[in-house]
């Protein structure tokens, strides 16, 4: 498989600036109200967040979500989904366990959409909850309904997303809980966690070991932010185009895309899929000079 | 070609009024707010994420 070393060195290293940029109130810098289109949870050390976690807050606090669409809508329509490959700290977890030598695989075409469906299956559920807890909110006491939802009341897709389990609960329970370090302690501790924390640690788990031998697969399938990025990114401003006149077909383009693209299946002009994350691999690769970025 | 560009036109001039609305609410004010009330600064009393 063809690697486009120096495009992902470059852009692992972003990654890693937003993430520390993302969780500056570790470094005692203030909060801010930084909002950006990625897979950044509510964290204790948060000076700004993913759009979708502000999405759910608004919504179940009975708020119109503008700044949440806004963000959305803006950047989704400018930049396509970039931040997921440049911005996204969940992206730079999986890009550094998708280096891993092995091999990977490549579903089918069937299979991608069909879980591409599911998780948009899951994002309208999410959704549709957050709505209902706002409509509840703006007709009475809302205490009982978000009883009800439990861990899911404020943001429902929270608790089962595995970036809201690493960078917001796993911090906070190492710190504020009784989360043990320690290996032994470890041990005695697993058999006392509660159903929810074992379900978001066994999701967390999954999900990072299926990155080695499906890269981004979470990003591609399940990432609310990235399926709503996707509608956007069919019609962005910015984004990769092949130049049909020097294209071989050699497929080194569609072998070196991390999210699977089937860029040569695009007659021409831009490809405007709504997995491509602008990653700009497929433009080092490209041994002819067809792939480059293009406006509109 | 044409109709990818004005559904693009269509998105941005969306998102502008949304960003718009959420200025005239101060939406920005309440995001800090949420972030705020996660981040260490609320010392003792941290939600639970």
């Amino acid at each position: 498989m063809p690697r486009a070393k120096k495009t992902l060195a470059l852009r692992l290293i972003v990654q890693f600036l937003v993430l520390l940029v993302l969780n500056a109130v570790l470094w005692d810098l203030e909060a801010t109200w930084l909002v950006l289109p990625v897979n950044m949870p509510y964290s204790p050390y948060a000076s700004g967040v993913g759009a979708i976690y502000l999405l759910q807050r608004m919504m179940t606090a009975a708020l119109v979500p503008f700044l949440a669409l806004a963000i959305f809508v803006i950047i989704g329509s400018i930049f396509g989904r970039t931040f997921c490959a440049w911005g996204c700290p969940f992206g730079f977890v999986q890009d550094l366990l998708s280096l891993t030598p092995n091999k990977k695989f490549r579903p089918n075409r069937k299979t991608n959409e069909g879980l591409i469906e599911v998780g948009y299956f899951f994002l309208i559920i999410g959704l549709g909850i957050a709505f209902y807890i706002g409509l509840v909110g703006l007709i009475q006491d809302v205490t009982d309904v978000k009883n009800a939802f439990g861990a899911f009341s404020d943001e429902p897709f929270a608790p089962l997303d595995p970036g809201s389990t690493l960078f917001a609960a796993f911090p906070y329970w190492v710190k504020w809980e009784t989360f043990p370090m320690d290996f032994n302690e470890l041990i005695d501790f697993l058999p006392t966690m509660d159903f929810l924390l074992w379900t978001r640690l066994s999701i967390l788990l999954i999900v990072l070991g299926l990155t080695m031998f499906i890269p981004r697969g979470y990003c591609r399938w399940f990432c609310p932010t990235g399926l709503i990025m996707g509608r956007m990114a069919k019609y962005s401003v910015i984004g990769v185009g092949r130049n049909i006149t020097r294209c071989t077909h050699c497929g080194d383009c569609e072998r070196a895309c991390p999210m699977h693209v089937r860029i040569l299946d695009y007659p021409g002009d831009r490809v405007r899929d709504s997995q491509c994350i602008n990653c700009l691999e497929c433009i080092e690769v490209c041994p002819e000079d067809a792939m480059e970025l293009r406006f509109f | 070609m044409l109709k990818e560009n004005l559904w693009t036109l269509t998105l941005i001039g969306i998102g502008f009024i949304c960003l718009g609305a959420a200025i005239v609410e101060d939406q920005f004010q309440i995001a800090l707010d949420f972030i705020k009330e996660f981040s260490k600064g609320a010392a003792a009393g941290i939600p639970k994420p």
